[in-house]
């Protein structure tokens, strides 16, 4: 029993050492406005996942004006991935009922509403052209 | 004002929670933690009933429905006043660890503070129901079943979606969900404090554990902000925590609580089904007749509830198991090394400040010295990482990139119950002469692997 305590505390003064050194490295990390971004996630996965950060902004802009409901295709320039484009849509706009995400090009004789993004900024081209729904 | 909502809302949760519990608890953190998930547990399905029903899901009407839950709670269940825990004041050595942990909860604060919202899953799978869930003040689940959203993996649990929309009934932006998130790590870390102290750790210990536990992955990677791993971690030790209190012995604390947050484990989570199976076996083994039925009948009801919701109302195509999942798994399980070899390696990083070897060790010596609540937790939690092992041995993705994508982050919510048992080691190896069931009449009952199967032995001196 003795043995289990000296090494529960020696565990724990080991652990506490531990803590307060990398407490005092991410308290300078921080207080210098170094990137602090050292977690595996964030080290395996930011660089995929957070490709345009403002750009969840701009659809939420882009698309206020439209109604609860409105179809919209996202549609982004050629060399842009649909999936994550898609994804990051889906986000901004939960009143609008989004379709898949094309490219520009991609859309041929139906064009209903769509949310653009350009390589500059993103706007809502309204419906136009021969939509057979209609 | 959807700041002021979340505030509301969280307000509304916790008197329903404390509705539901006994009076003379007192204000401290661990008893808010405890009253605000209890209050979630309730709250949740009755709101997601209410939203099928078609009722207006507004700013308005949901504190209004868990104030009025909260009522009805209040009426209908006996009057039974319980005393606080008493907290002495600390010693020198306590007030340090205290002030270690209130440092790292600090910085982990104000990390959060400076990063955006970024993980993909918040964005492809929790943020986006969260926000898609409600329109135009109704609940609307038409939206899983269409193929543009089957990135959102849309057979998940629908709990937490539904538990942001409560807490935020307007279209939650990235500074609620930071705040929810907040909310929900502040619940753990009271909640893991205190289980650590009704475990028998010293002040110094759970204080300890707990700052180990600010520093880890789970609060300082921000790839868990706005996704569904620290909640679930929230409600585990929460749980666990109404668990130990009802185990006290402590007259009219009861036990269908704990039972009913177990319950909720599975609304938040796939995986919170075996997880809420595993803590509410080892939990129900503490108490004993009507006590035991009445920890293990709400988590049932609770469990079955979101299953049916899972079964009837979402889609139920998409799992990790889709296709011959049976064929995967007896061709990998010939060869398990490289697999079990991955997921450890994913323990081992210097990330985890040797959390996870220390848990080995703790798991270890549980079986050998009287602490069954630590054996029990150290066989929750390895019993939820054979889980995560047979999903990879069966998983229709890559094995090797699916444990590279998930189990780090998975482990990480796992990570508050490994401390819990090392908390329960730590109280054994302090004041074994004490417990009041470590009189040496035999060596089999106090250092044996039957302790696994024996209750929680909480220690008859309340920690203060």
């Amino acid at each position: 029993m003795k043995t289990a305590r000296a090494l529960a505390a020696s565990a724990g003064v080991l652990l506490a050492a531990w803590i307060v050194a990398l407490s005092g490295s991410r308290l300078a990390a921080l207080a210098r406005g170094a990137d602090a971004r050292d977690g595996v996630g964030e080290i395996r996965f930011w660089k995929w996942a957070h490709r345009d950060p403002p750009l969840v902004g701009r659809l939420e802009q882009a698309v206020r004006p439209l109604a609860t409901g409105e179809a919209v295709v996202p549609v982004c320039v050629p060399e842009c991935e649909t999936g994550w484009f898609a994804t990051m849509a889906l986000y901004a706009m939960p009143r609008q009922a989004v379709v898949g995400a094309k490219t520009v090009g991609e859309l041929r004789t139906v064009f209903p509403t769509r949310v653009v993004r350009s390589r500059t900024e993103v706007h809502v081209a309204p419906r136009s052209g021969t939509d057979a729904r209609r | 004002m959807p700041a002021a909502e979340v505030l509301i809302g969280t307000a509304a949760a916790v008197v329903a929670g404390r509705s539901a519990l006994p009076r003379g608890r007192g204000f401290s953190a661990a008893v808010l933690a405890e009253d605000f998930i209890l209050g979630l547990s309730i709250v949740v399905p009755l709101v997601f009933a209410w939203g099928l029903a078609g009722l207006p899901w507004t700013p308005i009407s949901m504190p209004a429905l868990a104030l009025g839950t909260a009522l009805i709670l209040r009426r209908a269940l006996p009057e039974r006043p319980v005393t606080a825990h008493v907290r002495s004041s600390p010693r020198r050595l306590e007030r340090a660890a205290e002030l270690l942990l209130a440092v790292c909860a600090l910085l982990a604060v104000w990390k959060w503070v400076r990063t955006p919202l970024w993980s993909w899953d918040h964005f492809a799978i929790w943020g986006l129901k969260a926000r898609r869930i409600i329109v135009d003040g109704t609940l609307d689940l038409s939206f899983l079943s269409l193929r543009t959203y089957a990135v959102s993996n849309p057979h998940y649990p629908i709990g937490l979606p539904v538990a942001w929309r409560f807490l935020s009934p307007s279209t939650p932006s990235a500074s609620d969900f930071r705040v929810v998130h907040a909310l929900f790590a502040s619940a753990l870390l009271a909640a893991t404090h205190a289980a650590a102290r009704r475990l028998g750790a010293s002040r110094t210990a759970a204080a300890l554990l707990a700052s180990a536990l600010c520093a880890s992955p789970l609060f300082w990677d921000t790839e868990v902000l706005g996704i569904a791993d620290l909640p679930l971690a929230a409600v585990a030790v929460a749980a666990l925590l109404l668990a130990l209190d009802a185990g006290e012995d402590v007259v009219g604390f009861p036990a269908w609580p704990a039972g009913l947050a177990l319950g909720f484990l599975s609304w938040v989570k796939l995986e919170g089904v075996p997880l809420g199976a595993l803590l509410a076996a080892a939990c129900a083994l503490k108490l004993t007749g009507q006590r035991r039925l009445a920890l293990v009948a709400p988590w049932a009801i609770s469990t079955a509830a979101a299953l049916a919701m899972r079964r009837w109302l979402l889609p139920t195509d998409g799992s990790f198991l889709q296709g011959d999942w049976t064929a995967r798994f007896a061709e990998r399980v010939r060869d398990p090394l490289p697999l079990f070899a991955a997921m450890l390696g994913e323990l081992g990083g210097p990330e985890w400040l040797g959390l996870w070897f220390l848990f080995g060790a703790a798991a270890f010596a549980s079986l050998f010295l009287p602490a069954p609540p630590a054996c029990r937790l150290s066989a929750v939690v390895l019993g939820q990482f054979l889980v995560y092992a047979f999903i990879y041995f069966g998983t229709y993705l890559n094995p090797a990139e699916h444990v590279h994508s998930s189990f780090h982050r998975l482990a990480a919510a796992l990570l508050p119950l490994g401390l819990l048992a090392m908390a329960g080691v730590s109280a054994a190896s302090r004041k074994s002469p004490a417990w009041p069931c470590s009189a040496r009449t035999s060596s089999a009952k106090h250092s044996s692997l039957g302790a696994l199967f024996r209750v929680f032995r909480v220690g008859s001196r309340k920690p203060g």
